[in-house]
């Protein structure tokens, strides 16, 4: 049963993935990248990371994704066909790097061993424990062991809002 | 589950990407790609993270989606400037800075 879930995710997330790169409409894209943010959304959820999976759809397909958006349609973009300007040869190439990359990936990544963290350490952590009160042992190592990127993230935010606001100037500041 | 699953999921997301950079002339599809690239690493970090039973991968994955959101408000604005300033978003015609 899990395996079905697991195969559908996958062939979903690949797909709407394939589908974001060939379309011509750049509206089109977006949405389908909306849809690969669902379906991994999805795979959070089937790992057990319910947090990251309500963040990513809050963050990413209702925050970036309508950014993106508003960025199309403030640029008016639909009449912009001219996305696939490569000759035949260079998309040939193109595409082929890319499964090379894959290929190259998926050989290092298959025969692996993989030792889980107990195994190595020599302890057992429970399963059920480790599935309990995600969002608040998330919290805790976020304010105990992760606090200084926690406080660097934050700045690293707001000089982003203030370089988003420069940059939005009409005049130069 | 075996990890090996998700892994080789996110690795085919991830090159699905990087051929999104490669193919695409758009600047804004471009920077779509990059997202989907930043996606595959974070489905990685939860995949890693199931497998080990530990929820460090999962705070790795905040920081990186705090990362993506920055970086995408910024690079936005960028793209809206570069294309007020030569009204395209073609990459091939932002060659100004082409000896």
């Amino acid at each position: 049963m899990i395996w079905l879930v697991s195969f559908v995710l996958a062939v979903g997330l690949i797909s709407s993935g394939f589908m974001v790169i060939i379309q011509k409409n750049p509206i089109h894209s977006a949405l389908f990248l909306i849809i690969t943010f669902l379906f991994l959304a999805g795979f959070y959820l089937l790992l057990g990371a319910e947090f990251i999976a309500f963040v990513h759809i809050i963050v990413y397909a209702g925050a970036v994704m309508v950014l993106f958006l508003f960025v199309i349609m403030l640029l008016n973009l639909r009449h912009d066909v001219q996305s696939f300007v490569l000759s035949r040869q260079q998309m040939v190439v193109a595409i082929l790097l890319g499964i090379i990359a894959f290929g190259l990936i998926v050989t290092i990544l298959l025969p692996a061993r993989y030792y889980p963290l107990h195994e190595a350490l020599g302890t057992t952590q429970g399963e059920l424990e480790f599935r309990q009160d995600n969002i608040q042992k998330v919290g805790l190592l976020l304010f105990s062991k992760y606090l200084v990127p926690f406080e660097i993230a934050s700045i690293l935010l707001l000089v982003a809002m203030i370089g988003a606001v420069v940059l939005a100037k009409k005049d130069l500041l | 589950m075996p990890v090996q699953f998700f892994l080789v999921v996110a690795a085919a997301l991830f090159c699905i990407g990087v051929t999104g950079v490669l193919i695409k002339r758009n600047a804004l599809i471009i920077f779509m790609s990059i997202e989907m690239m930043l996606n595959a690493v974070n489905l990685t970090f939860v995949a890693f993270s199931h497998y080990l039973k530990i929820l460090d991968g999962h705070v790795f994955v905040f920081f990186v989606m705090a990362v993506a959101a920055a970086e995408v408000a910024i690079g936005l604005a960028i793209i809206v400037r570069i294309a007020r300033n030569s009204d395209t978003v073609n990459v091939d015609q932002i060659n100004l800075l082409k000896w």
